[in-house]
């Protein structure tokens, strides 16, 4: 690969360079992740929701059945 | 100078490791949460499943059965006619003005004896399950009895427990009473030291203030004296059924050890 490098890089310049390519990732890869994280968390409300759901259903249906001999 | 403006310039277009990893973080500690939910939600609908399935089969189970039992109400006569001896007695006979009997009596305190101090928590717990047959007769029979008249439905006299309480009125409670405890008490000890069985006084000092007696023999759990005394088994009379669901208000019960039975329980009804 012939990587070049600008005739005039001052140190400052190429400390900034050295910074965002180890220390920082762009706003939109952040905002992906975000994006990701709010799906997870909207993900996990709807499962608990439905999981009580369930386990409400099953106490009912344990009551239910113990209404009858056995 | 050029080069100065331009970093924070750079600088605004990108957001710091730390932050990402933290939100990395909270991504994967969401995975790993919603990996377990799912988990959770796979069983509780294999749960939900089963239990629909068991409450199928008992619904099923418990609609033959009263369908059987309703038949054998439409035809009394043939419990009769099973060649049994028994003294049946038709519980509609029996229900005078219900109504003003229902507003004079007991009719919610099920463990009526739970605060009184001189009975045992045995005697209480027994005291307790004739409460309930007596509240509520069709429930108790739908609990407890039918299922012992499912495994033997030509025993006459599960039969004829099953017709009566499924047609009964429900019942009063009763309420403990000290003196028939103490009449009770007296004649369970004496009876139990002596190896006696039968309604006889054994000494001078044991009085009988009763009403109606029924003396239990060879069985210490609450709920199994309360069975034996309503099914009755061998006494063709059906005097302790009709005692323990008749119209009475107080109720002594005392249970002493037996030389012969190892256990007895003598209940004098008032």
């Amino acid at each position: 690969m012939n990587f070049r490098m600008p005739a005039k890089s001052s140190p400052i310049f190429l400390l900034l360079l050295l910074t965002c390519s180890t220390g920082c990732v762009t706003q939109q890869r952040y905002a992906d992740l975000l994006r990701e994280v709010e799906q997870k968390e909207k993900q996990q409300r709807k499962m608990t929701a439905q999981l009580q759901e369930l386990q409400t259903r099953n106490e009912r249906l344990r009551d239910s059945l113990a209404l009858y001999p056995n | 100078m050029r080069t100065w403006l331009l970093i924070p310039l750079a600088l605004s277009g990108c957001v710091s490791m730390q932050t990402y990893r933290a939100a990395e973080m909270k991504r994967d500690s969401l995975t790993q949460v919603n990996k377990g939910l799912r988990k959770e939600i796979k069983l509780a609908k294999q749960e939900n499943q089963a239990l629909n399935d068991s409450l199928r089969v008992v619904k099923q189970w418990h609609g033959t059965m009263m369908q059987q039992v309703q038949e054998r109400l439409q035809l009394p006569s043939r419990i009769a006619l099973r060649g049994s001896n028994l003294s049946l007695r038709e519980p509609a006979e029996m229900e005078f003005d219900y109504t003003a009997y229902r507003s004079s009596h007991n009719f919610k305190d099920t463990h009526s004896a739970r605060l009184v101090p001189w009975m045992t928590q045995s005697e209480k717990m027994t005291l307790y399950w004739l409460n309930v047959a007596r509240l509520d007769p069709k429930g108790f029979c739908r609990r407890f009895v039918l299922p012992a008249y499912r495994r033997d439905s030509s025993n006459a006299y599960l039969a004829s427990l099953v017709d009566y309480m499924m047609r009964m009125q429900p019942r009063n409670a009763l309420v403990p009473d000290q003196v028939q405890y103490n009449n009770a008490t007296c004649h369970a000890r004496s009876s139990g030291s002596r190896g006696y069985v039968g309604h006889t006084r054994q000494t001078a000092e044991c009085k009988t203030a009763y009403f109606g007696e029924c003396c239990a023999y060879g069985n210490s759990d609450p709920l199994r004296i309360v069975l034996q005394l309503l099914i009755d088994e061998g006494v063709p009379s059906l005097g302790h059924r009709y005692i323990c669901l008749g119209r009475y208000d107080v109720v002594g019960i005392a249970t002493a050890p037996h030389t012969g039975y190892g256990s007895n329980t003598v209940l004098n009804f008032r």
